[in-house]
């Protein structure tokens, strides 16, 4: 009875919503809960439940992972991106269910958020648990990265299969606690590094035995292929490895026999691919089958967008502000173009949850492995430019490359006239649709 | 010449502290000082008496647990060092490590509860404001948001304390610089300052204010 009246207030709530033209859309699942604080529980869940967790990627992976089962003649429900606490799987099991108590479709494929994960699978068992990563995020929220990882831990319930990144030591501690873990990973491709590149690391040391862990090579941080000297804490083979990466033709290969093309090769989204790749091929789908729902032309272009304009390279490297490790990707990123460049710094909002002043994640990111000749100018833009400027200052680039701009609009005309070589946006997500705009307004 | 040890620099980073060794090492040069920067970790030896300034940032509770164990064998080194006028700067959580029951230079006793303190602060230090970020679970039984004494500063402030804190920075170089020939007056803080007002003018509703 509680079932059917939850589902019907709830359903009620999204037409009313609907004919309001008002959107949001945990509200409907909050509301439910509210009245049946065990609604969730009532409910008949999907044969086929795979939640994705994590820092950074969740999202992007739940709607690849999501979309490769439709076009494998799957039906899904799935929660829109940043529906992702309890709340909003509330609204997405509302959605989708049935006045019969059931969700009609084939399988249930959920973004969770990191913290929560332990409130949502206490009504919802996931078959199978994604974590992405777990980096530097939201610290006045999340406080840190080992925090979040506890938080994980008590949230994975006892019979669901985990799939980890097997090259971070970072979520390659769960295998401390648990068995039978899949991971997936990427082997050394042209974006890896050898040497020190002297950047501030989550883990440095083994969580087995504080030995200072060795690496061959890395991909961003701590990521890499890394090796306890004393103890037998390393990266494992992964399980789904990205075998080789084709800069030219975007071509990877999975475990050095399946070809996708990937839309974008900046790690986090080959991290994606890897992690769905991995989900794909546990729930029984077949490789040839993966490979063609994986393909480009699906998944939709978020982390990296290219302009060009008067021979000029406009390039916006989507990155979260309060999350050091996709700016330091984008910085990466940057760094490997050895032509003449300028980087664009800003962001509107340090955050959208919280009205703190704390931007001292600017100095986890390694701007100085930008500072060399071929970098040419820094605009620094928006409400926190001279934050952003002291921070360049401090990397030890020349304070005459610096451009102080006090918003991004219109700023089309000072690319064009007064900076030189291909523009590298790095910035908050708030701020790339002003750059896009500004390229966009140069003729 | 000044040299600086950042101790425990690839243990207790968390939260931008490396920002504060930056800022120094980069406005010492301004002036024309010759300035070395050493990273010391765990495991690695610390001559205290080599330095004239040492930093050490937040963590993990995990890392600074590691870093308990291995700062308690250099106790009387860091009391000689602070003696002699040596320049310590601790943020975050790094200050439980000179509290009672750990290396016990500092007379504070450090609490645990559930709870984590994250907010925005302003203080006073000498005779200027001081801002920053909190974010740590300890408490210490201290009014004060800035613990000082001899040149030891140790506060619950994370990360970029002195590049949020130009007054500060230049008040530590003119310190280190009394008995020498480069001029604090040429280290530009204009960036910073610009930073500074920034800050005060953003609408900090969670800004816990002495």
């Amino acid at each position: 009875m509680k079932r059917f009246l939850g589902t019907l207030i709830g359903k009620m709530v999204f037409l009313a919503e609907k004919i309001m033209h008002y959107n949001a859309s945990s509200f409907p699942g909050e509301f439910v809960l509210k009245l049946f604080p065990d609604y969730l529980k009532t409910v008949k869940y999907p044969k086929l439940v795979i939640m994705v967790t994590g820092s950074c990627g969740k999202g992007s992976t739940t709607r690849i992972i999501a979309d490769a089962l439709r076009e494998n003649g799957m039906t899904v429900a799935h929660n829109l991106e940043g529906s992702n606490l309890l709340g909003g799987v509330a609204s997405t099991v509302i959605k989708n269910i049935r006045f019969s108590g059931k969700i009609p479709t084939d399988a249930l494929v959920l973004e969770t958020d990191e913290r929560y994960l332990k409130f949502i699978t206490k009504y919802i068992k996931p078959d199978y648990l994604v974590i992405n990563n777990i980096t530097r995020d939201q610290p006045p929220r999340q406080g840190d990265f080992d925090i979040v990882f506890g938080e994980i831990l008590k949230g994975i319930p006892e019979n669901t299969h985990i799939i980890v990144n097997g090259d971070d030591p970072v979520t390659k501690k769960f295998s401390l606690n648990i068995d039978n873990i899949t991971y997936f990973g990427i082997d050394k491709f042209f974006a890896s590094y050898e040497t020190d590149i002297n950047d501030v690391r989550d883990i440095n040391y083994c969580p087995k035995c504080s030995a200072r862990l060795d690496y061959k090579y890395r991909h961003y941080g701590s990521v890499g292929d890394f090796k306890c000297p004393s103890c037998d804490f390393s990266r494992s083979t992964p399980d789904f490895c990205i075998t080789s990466v084709d800069k030219d033709t975007n071509e990877i290969t999975v475990n050095n026999k399946t070809k996708i093309t990937a839309n974008e090769l900046i790690l986090f989204n080959l991290y994606n691919l890897a992690a769905a790749y991995s989900v794909l091929s546990l729930v029984g789908i077949s490789d040839e089958k993966i490979s063609s729902s994986l393909n480009a032309q699906h998944i939709q272009n978020k982390i990296y967008k290219e302009i060009v304009k008067k021979d000029r390279k406009y390039i916006a490297l989507n990155c979260k502000a309060e999350n050091n490790a996709t700016y330091n990707l984008a910085v990466i990123h940057t760094a490997l173009d050895k032509s003449p460049k300028t980087i664009v710094l800003g962001l509107r909002e340090i955050s959208r949850r919280y009205n703190f002043f704390d931007l001292s994640w600017l100095y986890d990111i390694n701007f100085e492995l930008l500072n060399d000749d071929n970098l040419k100018n820094v605009v620094c833009a928006g409400p926190y430019r001279y934050d952003f400027a002291t921070r360049i200052m401090l990397a030890g680039i020349p304070k005459d490359k610096i451009i102080i701009l006090e918003n991004l609009d219109h700023a089309g005309k000072v690319f064009d006239e007064q900076t030189h070589g291909n523009v590298y946006g790095i910035l908050n997500f708030d701020y790339i649709e002003p750059f896009i705009n500004s390229v966009n307004e140069i003729e | 010449m000044i040299k600086i040890a950042n101790i425990y620099y690839d243990l207790l980073n968390l939260y931008g502290d490396t920002g504060n060794c930056k800022a120094l090492a980069y406005h010492l040069r301004e002036t024309g000082e010759q300035v070395t920067v050493d990273n010391i970790s765990f495991g690695d030896k610390i001559n205290f008496s080599d330095y004239n300034v040492i930093f050490i940032g937040s963590g993990t509770e995990n890392n600074l647990k590691l870093a308990l164990d291995d700062i308690l064998k250099y106790k009387n080194d860091i009391i000689e060092y602070k003696s002699k006028g040596g320049f310590l700067i601790a943020t975050g959580n790094s200050i439980e490590l000179f509290g009672k029951s750990a290396l016990e230079i500092f007379d504070y006793t450090v609490t645990y509860g559930d709870e984590r303190t994250v907010r925005d602060v302003k203080t006073s230090l000498f005779d200027f404001d001081i801002i920053g970020f909190e974010n740590h679970r300890g408490t210490i039984d201290s009014d004060r948001k800035i613990i000082f004494d001899d040149n030891f500063i140790l506060t619950y402030i994370i990360g970029p304390l002195l590049v949020r804190n130009p007054k500060l920075t230049d008040h530590i170089i003119k310190k280190l610089l009394e008995n020498a020939d480069s001029d604090p007056s040429k280290a530009d803080y204009t960036f910073e300052e610009k930073a500074y007002e920034t800050s005060q003018g953003t609408d900090l509703k969670n800004i816990a204010a002495q």
